[in-house]
């Protein structure tokens, strides 16, 4: 179906930019000849629709026209992840490195995509790829969902769906705009996926593979579009903007991933555009809230609104909806709303219920509709009885002068118990009492014990990794075993 | 579903304008809460989706956009004021005409509904995407219209298409010029609110230059006729707004015309060519018509256009056949209509009974109607072959070419022109004489050029006023 986009625009305005790398630009005309080229190519491989294959290619160009490919062939697609060692999922593998450990698995395939395989597909005519009509409920796309704990979980998109989220997009955070559309992060994470897509479905110029730290003469070098990032890259592209950089109120951010601090938002806004919005969704329930960065000011953790399409109710333990402003589950269904995870009923039983997704996240809805993430339904803490989540903890401590990141956690006692851990990590020279005193003036809290540490682990999506957190304070704090030197 | 875009930007962009109307702006906050007002009301009269399909037939501009989407939000069918198959007809009028059984809103009762203070926001409703969200009258040259049903997932479908072609990269006021009844302004009004953009509607032509002076810019839907008309009023030295798009639908858009425009008003004109049945059949740019007359562009991903021979086999580009469409964002049949639904909508495809061809590049050149088609005694040919020599030719206003009978009872080529300011009639004679693929074409010089609602040719009615003044002796 995407694809389908590149072809119309390469019709329209084949002159105009497609696609952006680090390392070069190129057309709509130019694009669509290459998907072409490769369609034929991979068609040759015996790649045919009804399969899921991954793509493993690390140089970004490729990665993009292989995946466009594969949708015309009416074959779906999958991240690099969905194939290896331990996940032998899709039917057959693109990768330009090497074969993983263990060879091709029993009735799946690895293609090498060598530089000879490349130069061959790259001096093909490049002939028409004849349109096709899709069934709208055939699988067109794989993604993994990005599980905080174990192993990746598949979700299969059908063409309805990907059509069904583009239009979403486009009438969201993407009307009206064109110019250059820059996702930092890859098409192997949903909003990288999404941003392609759509910046293409508009004909927008879509870059990859650029960082965080090179976005500020990006901004100032391209045609103004959006740029889409977790709130840990734009920390990085606020600690990048060089001295007396002009802000570009003509740009769109569109921050996701994990909650956006207010104070990272307000320095966005202030230092690089005012336009600045948030958004949450999951790959299996798809957009859930979508809001201003403004609206962080007076509710921190708000994520907006629902956008119209799906149904967003907050749950409380018994499944039941809890009345208007309390805490609890988010539960998200409707057209967005995937019915299941691939191959892992285990899994489906845990998070999908009579129709509605259970995002595992808690959070509260404020009288105009906006809603507030306290976090995930994992990482409540219960300290033997006293249930709160470490974001409450961290807005208080955020809020202390010379703090400047922190996550709450917790890990259990020799009792039996849990206690409630504070990672800091703060101003060179500050005082650790200052922030003692701050936390006991905010009421009811724990009192937490700190971790003074240089940074907070993060996975890619910018989120808390809590059990790293846990471990490293059990590993600090056990006794070494008799007989044993203590592990480094 | 699309009162759902305007209560999302009622929430991202509250005081950005969704309606503007001649004197009077509606934020999307304003809008937003009219429509629970106003669908409150309509719930507490008792309308509900068990009411079937509700007509809109309202005068006034602002009510007749917030009860469309006020049904919407009550998950209600709506459709055109005129549909002679709705269940209940909704006026703001004590004139109503024969028709489906009727509910009126006073002007005093409307008054006191948007004025009460909103008590409840309307939920949103989890709609059933195959069931029916709109109803729109397919415009038939000649008989009654056609009941065209669509479906909230296929509005959802065309909306998307719309946002990803003709409108792509494209905010700020939407203006409809052919009204909210017709599939584009209907089409384009939506797309507009699900964008954050404003519709601007009951604007007459001549109002189109000082609003596209005024207001931010964005899209003018017109047909190629309303586009004649806003040139014509165009005020002595307009100057040329290059930010709007100039949407031309509903008939083919003449390359002089198309040309004027991009100089007159803005160079980003473009075709649209779709029809109420299957949404886009293809966009294309008025630029390219220089080259190639009758050009409309290439068909939107998520639809396959075929051109077929009479017996529907796929002919290879450049040959001239029937279009015929499948699509997600299709209709499936007419309502209520079998025999009509089974002569166009056949294995799956929508036949549109358009005729054309299909450049190398894939781009589409439509060449007329198969029933206009005309059939001199066994030559076939298109009228748009001879009206596009007429124009090269030069001197010419309009025109359009028919077939009549001669006194052999052979059809004859006839056409029925208007002279530009100083064309020369003999001139123009002379130059259609020297063209060896065209038959001999009788000339008949008139006032206009009679056409229907949506700019297309009545080529009948220029026949019988033929056949007429034949008679009584007058050529």
């Amino acid at each position: 179906m995407f694809d389908g986009p590149i072809r119309d625009h390469a019709g329209w305005t084949p002159r105009a930019t497609a696609i952006v790398t680090p390392g070069g630009t190129f057309t709509y005309a130019q694009v669509n000849a290459d998907v072409d080229r490769c369609a034929a190519a991979l068609a040759e491989l015996e790649l045919r629709p009804g399969q899921v294959v991954s793509v493993a290619l690390a140089a970004p160009y490729i990665q993009l026209v292989a995946t466009a490919a594969l949708a015309r062939l009416g074959v779906a697609s999958s991240p690099a992840g969905d194939w290896g060692a331990d996940a032998r999922l899709s039917d057959a593998h693109l990768s330009d490195g090497h074969v993983p450990p263990g060879g091709s698995p029993e009735g799946s395939s690895v293609h090498r995509i060598d530089e000879a395989w490349l130069r061959a597909m790259y001096a093909r005519e490049p002939r028409p790829w004849p349109s096709r009509a899709y069934a709208p409920l055939d699988l067109g796309r794989v993604m993994l969902s990005s599980g905080t704990t174990g192993r990746p979980r598949r979700v299969g998109y059908t063409w309805r769906r990907i059509e069904h989220g583009n239009h979403l997009s486009l009438r969201s955070y993407g009307g009206g705009r064109l110019g250059a559309w820059i996702p930092l992060v890859s098409i192997d994470a949903m909003m990288g996926l999404t941003m392609a897509m759509c910046g293409w479905a508009v004909g927008a110029a879509v870059t990859a593979s650029f960082e965080a730290d090179d976005l500020p003469r990006w901004l100032e070098r391209l045609e103004s579009g959006i740029v889409a990032m977790t709130p840990i890259q734009l920390r990085r592209v606020l600690d990048a903007l060089p001295p007396g950089f002009r802000p570009t109120p003509r740009w769109r951010l569109m921050v996701g991933g994990a909650v956006l601090p207010p104070e990272t938002a307000r320095e966005a806004r202030a230092r690089i555009t005012p336009d600045i919005r948030t958004l949450y969704g999951s790959t299996e329930g798809g957009a859930g809230g979508q809001g201003l960065a403004s609206g962080l000011d007076d509710a921190p953790g708000q994520v907006g609104i629902t956008p119209s399409g799906a149904i967003v109710t907050i749950v409380g333990e018994d499944g039941r909806p809890v009345p208007e402003g309390q805490s609890g589950e988010v539960r998200i269904r409707g057209p967005r709303v995937i019915q299941g995870y691939l191959g892992d009923p285990e899994a489906d039983a845990e998070r999908f219920r009579d129709g509605w997704y259970l995002t595992g996240d808690i959070g509260h809805r404020l009288p105009d509709g906006r809603l507030v993430l306290e976090g995930r339904r994992d990482d409540r803490m219960n300290l033997g009885g006293l249930k709160i989540m470490p974001a409450v903890l961290e807005a208080a401590a955020l809020s202390c002068p010379g703090v400047r990141d922190c996550a709450a956690f917790a890990v259990p006692t020799p009792d039996g118990l849990d206690a409630c851990w504070l990672a800091v990590v703060a101003e060179p020279g500050f005082d650790g009492g200052r922030l003692t005193r701050h936390l006991a003036g905010h009421g009811d809290l724990p009192a937490p014990r700190y971790a003074w540490t240089r940074d907070i682990p993060r996975n890619a999506m910018g989120k808390v990794d809590r059990n790293a957190l846990r471990e490293a304070v059990l590993a600090a704090t056990r006794p070494p075993a008799a007989g044993k030197a203590p592990d480094v | 579903m699309f009162d759902g875009f305007i209560r999302d930007n009622a929430a991202w962009t509250p005081r950005a304008p969704a309606v503007i109307l001649p004197g009077r702006r509606y934020s999307y906050a304003a809008f937003d809460a009219d429509i629970d007002r106003l669908g409150s009301a309509l719930a507490e009269r008792g309308l509900g989706p068990v009411c079937g399909v509700v007509a809109v037939a309202i005068a006034s501009p602002y009510l007749q956009l917030l009860t469309m989407a006020a049904l919407a939000r009550l998950g209600i069918c709506g459709a055109p004021g005129a549909d002679p198959g709705a269940d209940l007809r909704l006026t703001d009028s004590d004139g109503l005409g024969e028709g489906p059984p009727v509910l009126r809103l006073t002007p005093d009762e409307v008054t006191a509904i948007l004025a009460a203070e909103p008590r409840f926001d309307l939920p949103q409703l989890e709609l059933d995407p195959d069931a029916l969200g709109h109803v729109m009258l397919s415009s038939g040259t000649t008989r009654s219209p056609r009941r065209v049903g669509l479906t909230w997932r296929r509005l959802e479908a065309g909306n998307h298409a719309n946002l990803r072609s003709y409108a792509a990269g494209k905010a700020g006021t939407w203006a409809p010029v052919t009204g909210v009844d017709s599939m584009l302004g209907f089409s384009m009004s939506v797309a507009a609110w699900s964008v954050g953009g404003a519709v601007a509607w009951g604007f007459r032509i001549r109002d189109i230059p000082a609003l596209m002076e005024q207001v931010e810019p964005g899209i003018i839907g017109l047909t190629p006729r309303q586009l004649r008309e806003l040139l014509t009023v165009l005020p002595d030295g307009f100057l040329a707004r290059p930010e709007w798009r100039i949407c031309a639908a509903g008939a083919l858009l003449p390359a002089p015309l198309a040309h004027e425009a991009r100089l007159r008003l803005t160079p980003d004109v473009r075709i649209i060519y779709g029809s109420t049945e299957a949404s886009l059949l293809a966009v294309g740019h008025a630029a390219d018509l220089e080259e190639h007359p009758g050009l409309v562009g290439r068909t939107p991903a998520g639809a396959i256009l075929e051109v077929v021979d009479d017996d529907g086999r796929p002919l290879p580009d450049g040959e001239t056949g029937e279009f015929r469409i499948t699509s997600e964002r299709m209709s499936q049949g007419y309502l209520d209509d079998p025999e009509a639904s089974a002569e166009r909508f056949r294995d799956g495809w929508f036949h549109t009974r358009d005729l054309g061809r299909r450049l190398p590049d894939g781009r589409l050149i439509l060449e007329g109607r198969v029933d206009d088609r005309l059939n001199l005694g066994g030559l076939k040919l298109m009228p748009q072959v001879v009206e596009q020599a007429a124009y090269a030719a030069g001197g010419v206003a309009d025109c359009a070419a028919f077939a009549a009978p001669g006194t052999d009872g052979v059809e004859q080529c006839w056409l029925a022109v208007v002279a530009a300011p100083g064309g020369e009639r003999d001139r123009l004679a002379a130059l259609l004489a020297a063209r060896a693929d065209l038959p001999p074409v009788h000339l008949a010089w008139i006032d206009t050029i009679p056409r229907n609602a949506m700019g297309k040719v009545e080529r009948g009615l220029l026949r019988g006023q033929l056949l007429a003044a034949l008679l009584g002796g007058d050529p």
